[in-house]
């Protein structure tokens, strides 16, 4: 193999100093080689990103290098140690011989240049004098990572782009010097499925046409093994193992990576539920709309626009069963949520009833008020996405868990205390830890008490949006098994909103995708993938990576149904946003919205 | 971005016209007014022929007419008797404490408080815009420590208490002058260059003493700002396109932060005008400050209404001024609506 562009060996990192010095990053070495891509894999804290950080000195303050050296060797040019590299070294090679993406490309960006002018910039530092050229040669750039209109992007700011335009932007910004090196920290992960794929096979035609050593910071494996030659894979700060993609992922050595493997969420077909039909609905929704004005320019509201969140959506959720709403960002999945909740009204027209199973009472959902309220908000019960912003973090997970029985006044706070720890230790963690405060608790060990706190009053209905897309991947997996046992045992009804496919295939029995407002697909799980039908659908599986390095992304499927653009789908599918296709029944209970 | 102008210009005109309404309600709330009063005091005298004056008086400023006439009167949308106009016509009215019409009463204390309050303002500005950054890139040194205790000390020290003591050290170190704002040998004189030079300099006294307080808020203010976006990931974004150190804080944080720091300049104003009430009679400031005092405990409505409206007037403006600023400095307020 030809000699490395980038280095680094024995590489260790320190938080902090004295007795509170803590390593995270413990003799890591890898090497990134020109046109090939280097996968750092790892779950949260393992030090992956630190160790990235690291190869462009742009750890934080309170972190330092240890020991180890980090070598850089230009085509044709001397060896290099970054380490004891000083400021003025390491700043002529940030942006020009070594580029970084950043996960989340709105944050990353600044809301008060143009694209045109941020991008501009890494030119101008380095070396570009004329900025007619620099111009020039950002237009160009822009053209090559996929910009429809490269004059127009010139000259947008960041909140007028779409989150998958953001990043194809931080590309050409990292790429505009051709860097030897491109450094890409989780350059996907904030984004939806089709869109992830779309910019993976950017970065690659990106790596094609400059011949850059590629370090792709990532936890999916499904990502790395559709763009990564090698891999490295972290934890808690050391290399597990290391190796090419091939041999790593089909025939992986270490526990820990064929645990990350067995985690990842893949479709088994044979393993998707086929429920029998049923009629005993727990909540039914007919005819669901909901239309949000955008605040128009001006004292009055002039030019205000009509944005439809929902559009006649018709869901049934049989008792018992998991009804999966699986669409990307904004495809109006939460605010079906939320209308289910009561928590946002329909627009006028709507039929939504939950069916009462102890009073055997059919109630309507948006017009709910007093007694019969509150005991639809004791049935009915939500898990939130993000655990760390979900629970209050000044109260010990006592409160958390008996404050909904001390609001519905269920029981004295003995018992409370008493069931609170019967259903913490039901969710997998240790009762004797019901004083603590969340920041005590990991991730996973958060949603398990989310989760916790939202059977507290014993629902019927729970309504999870995202539950685990904040989590690492085997968290998730251990997270979807425990909400399938609960289901069983707490004889529950789910409402399960994911953007992932995968996610859902085991535990829902029928699923709906959704996309602009609108459900373009609905089916018991099995007959859905067994024969996805819509475009868009088919786009969604295509692209949700796999693990293993025989299934690439299909980026045909993809770009027919990518986009969420109606217009754009192939006939039978196409139609007008103003004027949708029906849903039409392909097989029993199978509907694809498609005219004739 | 003119209509989004038009648009703050109008909502201030309706604001202003709001506030005049309340500002002659709050005046008139006490009972009687300054004649009335007058009148009684007369009275309780036996002096005959001066009430009569006063209620001639009374009459002319149609002081005996119903609360919300009187309002319209004031402002000029209705006709006064013997052809008093109103404000919307340039006529201020009568000061009837100081037996003038407004216009004369206050004369260059309208444009000095402009001054007085502008330095005031730009010496914040020039000051806390440094030192604030300064704070929050070094947090937690020494630097930012003496910056907070000065900053602290500003805060805490009386205003009057700190006009007195510069006052004393300025004219016996630095011979500044004391009092006033300009040598009372160019007061009514026409505008020259030694009288210009004489108000600059009889200026650096209140504009400390009136500034420190706000410096120190400011300070603060964009000492935490700053640190809150200099956390963020787009000025490690700016470190690895491998800009230096002070241009990458220059140009994407601090810029950010400056957005409250603009913002606020509509919030300052009054309270610098209001904080410089006691400063002005201290420091024998010829300001409106003063001259609201009298007016406002004598009822001499007009001249406090003048006044009062005036001041509402200048945080408009202020107001205004930052609305444009911001609209200039972040382009999310100025293309809100563009392209979606």
């Amino acid at each position: 193999m030809s000699e490395p562009i980038l280095s680094v060996s024995d590489l260790a990192i320190c938080f902090g100093r004295g007795r509170s010095e803590n390593e995270v990053v413990s003799g890591v070495s890898l090497s990134l080689h020109a046109g090939k891509t280097l996968a750092l894999v790892g779950e949260s804290g393992s030090g992956k990103t630190i160790t990235g950080r690291a190869m462009m000195g742009l750890l934080p303050a309170k972190a330092r290098i240890t020991r180890g050296q980090i070598n850089y060797t230009p085509p044709g040019g001397k060896t290099e140690n970054l380490v004891d590299a000083s400021t003025r070294r390491l700043r002529a090679l940030r942006g020009c011989e070594i580029g970084m993406i950043f996960q989340e490309p709105m944050s990353s960006l600044s809301p008060f240049h143009t694209i045109g002018a941020q991008v501009k910039e890494g030119l101008l530092l380095h070396g570009e004098k004329d900025d007619r050229t620099a111009r020039e040669r950002c237009i160009e750039t822009f053209e090559k990572v996929g910009f429809p209109d490269p004059n127009r992007a010139y000259d947008a700011y960041p909140f007028e782009l779409s989150g998958g335009m953001r990043q194809r932007a931080m590309i050409a910004m990292a790429t505009i010097c051709r860097p030897a090196v491109l450094i890409a920290d989780e350059p996907t992960t904030a984004l939806d499925v089709t869109t992830q794929a779309l910019i993976l096979d950017l970065i690659q035609k990106r790596q094609e046409e400059t011949g850059m050593a590629v370090l792709l910071i990532t936890h999916d494996l499904g990502v790395v093994s559709n763009i990564a030659d090698n891999i490295t894979v972290l934890r808690k700060g050391r290399v597990m193992e290391a190796g090419t993609a091939r041999d790593l992922l089909t025939d992986p050595r270490h526990p820990y990576l064929k645990r990350l493997i067995d985690a990842a969420p893949d479709v088994d077909v044979s393993a998707a539920h086929n429920p029998t039909p049923s009629s005993d609905f727990i909540v039914e929704a007919r005819n669901v709309s909901k239309t949000f004005t955008s605040r128009g320019r001006g004292l009055f509201g002039v030019g205000s626009e009509k944005i439809h969140a929902l559009r006649d959506v018709d869901l049934t959720i049989p008792r018992g069963e998991t009804v999966a709403l699986v669409g990307e960002s904004g495809s109006g999945k939460s605010t079906l949520a939320n209308v289910v909740l009561h928590a946002t009204k329909p627009d006028a027209g709507a039929s939504l009833t939950y069916h009462c199973e102890d009073t055997g009472k059919a109630l309507n959902i948006p017009e709910l008020s007093g007694t019969e309220l509150t005991r639809f908000r004791r049935e009915v019960q939500v898990v939130f996405q993000d655990p760390y912003a979900s629970l209050s973090p000044r109260m010990t997970v006592q409160d958390i868990l008996a404050e909904p029985l001390a609001i519905h006044n269920v029981c004295d706070v003995a018992e409370r205390r008493d069931r609170s720890a019967a259903m913490l230790k039901r969710v997998g963690l240790d009762p004797s830890h019901l004083g603590r405060f969340p920041h005590a608790f990991s991730g996973g060990q958060r949603q398990r008490i989310s989760i916790a706190r939202a059977l507290m009053l014993q629902p019927k209905l729970l309504i999870c949006d995202e539950p685990t897309s904040a989590l690492d991947v085997s968290v998730q997996a251990q997270v979807l098994e425990l909400l399938d046992e609960l289901r069983e045992e707490f004889n529950l009804s789910y409402l399960f909103i994911s953007h992932d496919l995968a996610v859902v295939s085991r535990l829902a029995d029928e699923i709906a995708v959704m996309c602009r407002g609108a459900i373009v697909e609905q089916a018991p799980a099995r007959a859905l993938f067994e024969n996805p039908s819509h475009p868009y659908t088919k786009a969604l599986m295509a692209a949700a990576p796999d693990p293993h390095p025989d299934h690439k992304l299909d980026l045909n499927a993809i770009a027919l149904g990518a986009g969420a653009r109606p217009e754009e789908w192939p006939a039978p599918y196409r139609y007008d946003r103003a004027n949708p296709a029906p849903l039409r029944e392909v097989d029993p209970r199978h509907f694809v919205r498609m005219t004739a | 971005m003119i209509r989004y102008l038009g648009q703050r210009f109008l909502t201030m005109l309706v604001t202003l016209a709001i506030v005049s309404a309340l500002v002659f309600w709050i005046i008139n709330l006490p009972p009687g007014d300054y004649l009335s009063n007058q009148i009684a005091e007369l009275r309780a005298q036996g002096e005959a022929a001066s009430i009569e004056q006063a209620e001639f008086l009374r009459q002319q400023y149609s002081l005996d007419q119903p609360l919300w006439k009187q309002y319209f009167i004031w402002l000029g949308a209705m006709p006064g008797p013997d052809g008093y106009t109103g404000l919307l016509q340039g006529d201020f009215g009568w000061s009837f404490e100081f037996d003038q019409p407004v216009k004369d009463v206050l004369g260059e204390a309208l444009w000095l408080t402009c001054l007085v309050n502008l330095a005031a303002l730009l010496f914040i500005y020039i000051v806390s815009l440094p030192l604030g950054a300064i704070a929050a890139v070094r947090a937690g040194s020494w630097l930012d420590y003496l910056i907070a205790i000065i900053g602290y000390i500003g805060l805490a020290t009386p205003n009057f208490l700190l006009a007195l003591i510069l006052l004393y050290y300025g004219q016996i170190y630095l011979d500044l002058p004391v009092g006033g704002l300009m040598d009372p040998s160019f007061e009514g004189e026409p505008l020259s260059w030694a009288k210009v030079k004489s108000v600059l300099a009889h200026l650096i006294v209140p504009t400390i003493v009136i500034g420190t307080a706000g410096t120190a808020a400011m300070i603060r203010r964009l000492r935490a700002n700053l640190l809150d976006e200099l956390g963020k990931p787009y000025v490690v974004t700016a470190k690895a396109k491998g800009l230096s150190a002070t241009k990458r804080v220059v140009k994407y944080p601090l810029r950010a932060a400056l957005n409250p720091f603009v913002a606020d300049i509509g919030n300052l104003l009054p309270s610098l005008v209001s904080g410089s009430v006691l400063v002005s009679v201290v420091l024998s400031l010829p300001t409106l400050g003063p001259a609201l005092l009298t007016a406002l405990r004598t009822q001499d409505q007009y001249l406090a209404g003048f006044i009062l409206l005036f001041v509402s007037a200048l945080t408009l403006i202020g107001m205004l001024v930052s609305d444009i600023l911001l609209a200039i400095l972040d382009p999310r307020i100025r293309f809100g609506g563009r392209g979606k």
